[in-house]
């Protein structure tokens, strides 16, 4: 009996029809998976083992209680393009912003080594573009950049306690120009002593007029000068090949709009 | 005739640069330089040249037998001579004047001395400033020194001021100056991650002719080189044919050092005015060095000169400190005692008034 090769093909046709929204389907419930209500971490690259994932949520949830704030840390493994300020303010937005006193969401991206930290208006007057937000992602990078995930998120939550808690004592935002530095005392004190010295060297020299001739300029005569025309030889080429200075992400946050603020980079 | 095997210096590293045979091009084998042979040739050639002209200079003699003049029996005869019998200056004055001490360690006591092996000057400059003068002069000197122990001049009277004559030669010459540079010019441009340097050597020769007028060293070994240098510049146009009579009422300081013996001072700063000359003239590159240089005198001629200086002494803690005033030009040179409380007081308290303005500042961009 002859195979009827129609049904067959028309067979897997609709076969095909049937699978392909369902793998489509798949792959989107995939990229998005749902978020439990009160998930503070959500690590969907995979980055923690699920003991760090909940001892990081653990701490996390007792910051939020402490201040009425919200903290998430979200992973992922690809944005596939997508504009990663715009993603994780609209996942803080929808997700994340169980705060009476200010949310805030950092968000890794792991194909492109991004991250991005998200905060809103209440949090962004917290952890202002100059001041907290590079204080904020300085305290973390480091370890981000090593691959010490739980060590970075933990830090992460720490510092946003931090400044939060700065600005409950203080009833400003924390701004480093107001801190002590003592990188900056240690210069002055370096300038200081070059001011010494050079002071010292002025006045001492101040005291004696007595040098050593130099040439005998003075006695030269100037209409006297016949130079004869100059000889000049290319010899050789060198070339001398430096790597440029990386482009410093140290700069500070910015405005996202809405009043939200966000500082991020790679790592 | 062709040299059979000729062994360049890489001129950018100095390793060994074997000569091949028949190519246009080598290549340093330790630093990856590449050179035209021709050029290296021309380079070779031109050190050849300035070995010649080193020569040259060396075998330039100055006439030194031409300068000074035998005194008259009569001039001699009204001279007189001083030896200090601490320090062994010799002193000459005329028939009418007593060196009363030692103008250079103040030892009271001169032994006179029979005057001799000292040549007539050519030319004298005479004093134009006065005692009064380089008294008021040496105040004024005193003046915004911070460091100055206010003791020094609480307690200070001047203990010595002597007029003299210092003998000086002179030295005049036609010079034609060889000087060879290696310059550089660096073109900077960037790729997406790299900074490059191209730089360009070059070669640079420099020749010109000049001439220097009246060159002075002096030749006392009593007075410090470095206060001679100092106390210039003379106006040495007011030059006049020497007198005896100028000698008058004033010391002169019998010289030590022979014209033969000034030579190489003169030599040396008539050579580093010439190279800077030359180099001048090396222009449009970023940076430039020299590589060798020859100056050779032509022309010559030596003159031998007396100028006027005031020597003021004063003591201060058992320590005389001396100090010269350019009798011609009132020009006042000497270095003063510093106390060493101010010395580290005032540097400090400049210092403590830095600290808040410098860390102020360096807040803004740490
Ligand atoms: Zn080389
Ligand atoms: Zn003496």
């Amino acid at each position: 009996m002859p195979l009827d090769y129609k049904r067959i093909l028309s067979a897997l046709a609709v076969l095909l029809c049937l699978l392909l929204p369902a793998a489509a389907l798949a792959a989107k419930v995939n990229a998005e998976p749902g978020i439990e209500p009160g998930q503070v971490v959500v690590d969907e690259a995979g980055l923690l083992d699920r003991s760090e994932r909940a001892e990081l949520a653990r701490h996390i949830e007792g910051l939020q209680e402490k201040h009425g704030i919200g903290i998430a840390v979200v992973t992922k493994k690809s944005l596939h393009g997508k504009d990663i300020v715009k993603y994780t303010d609209n996942l803080m937005n929808q997700r994340f912003s169980p705060g009476q006193n200010g949310n805030t969401v950092l968000l890794i991206a792991i194909d492109q080594r991004d991250f991005q930290i998200v905060t809103d208006a209440k949090m962004h007057a917290i952890i202002t573009n100059d001041g907290g937000a590079p204080y904020l992602r300085d305290a973390f990078l480091d370890d981000l950049s090593d691959g010490r995930y739980q060590a970075a998120f933990l830090a992460y939550a720490d510092t946003v306690d931090e400044l939060v808690s700065y600005y409950e004592k203080e009833g400003k935002p924390f701004d480093p120009a107001d801190q002590f530095s003592w990188i900056a005392l240690g210069i002055a004190v370096i300038l200081a002593l070059v001011v010494m010295y050079g002071v010292q060297s002025y006045l001492v020299s101040m005291m004696s007029n007595v040098q050593p001739g130099y040439g005998a300029g003075a006695y030269l005569l100037d209409d006297s000068i016949r130079l004869e025309a100059p000889t000049d030889t290319f010899l050789y080429m060198t070339v001398t090949r430096a790597p440029k200075p990386k482009e410093s992400d140290r700069d500070g946050g910015s405005d996202i709009g809405g009043g939200h603020g966000g500082i991020g980079g790679k790592f | 005739m062709a040299k059979t095997s000729v062994n360049y210096q890489c001129p950018n590293c100095s390793a060994p640069l074997p000569y091949q045979p028949g190519k246009e091009k080598a290549v340093c084998e330790y630093c990856g330089t590449e050179f035209e042979i021709s050029v290296l040739e021309e380079l070779y050639r031109h050190a050849e040249e300035r070995a010649a002209q080193e020569r040259a200079a060396q075998e330039a003699k100055w006439d030194t037998d031409a300068a000074g003049s035998e005194w008259t029996e009569e001039e001699a005869a009204a001279l007189r001579a001083f030896t200090c019998s601490s320090c062994g200056a010799e002193i000459v004055s005329d028939e009418n004047t007593m060196a009363t001490e030692c103008c250079y360690c103040g030892n009271p006591t001169l032994l006179p001395s029979r005057f001799a092996g000292m040549l007539k000057p050519d030319y004298i400059i005479p004093f134009k400033k006065t005692k009064q003068e380089a008294v008021a002069a040496l105040k004024e000197f005193y003046k915004g020194k911070y460091l100055l122990p206010s003791s020094f001049t609480g307690g200070n009277r001047v203990e010595a001021i002597q007029p003299m004559y210092v003998p000086f030669w002179l030295f005049d010459a036609e010079v034609e100056g060889h000087a060879t540079f290696r310059a550089y010019q660096d073109h900077v441009f960037e790729t997406s991650d790299e900074i490059i340097t191209e730089t360009n050597v070059y070669e640079c020769l420099r020749s010109g002719t000049m001439r220097y007028e009246r060159v002075p060293a002096d030749g006392s070994k009593k007075m410090d080189d470095s206060y001679m240098d100092s106390i210039e510049p003379f106006d040495f146009s007011e030059l006049v044919p020497f007198q005896a009579t100028y000698l008058a009422g004033n010391l002169a300081d019998k010289y030590d050092v022979d014209a033969e013996a000034a030579v190489p001072r003169a030599d040396m700063r008539m050579s580093q005015t010439t190279v800077d000359v030359l180099e001048d003239a090396v222009t449009g590159y970023d940076r430039k060095e020299i590589q060798s240089s020859s100056v050779i005198k032509e022309d010559s001629k030596v003159a031998y000169a007396m100028v006027p200086v005031w020597i003021l002494t004063t003591r201060y803690e058992n320590r005389p400190y001396t100090f010269m005033m350019n009798g011609q030009t009132g020009k006042v040179v000497g270095s003063l005692p510093i106390d060493e409380k101010k010395k580290w007081l005032y540097p400090s308290v400049a210092a403590l008034v830095s600290i808040p303005i410098v860390y102020w500042l360096a807040k803004l961009f740490v």
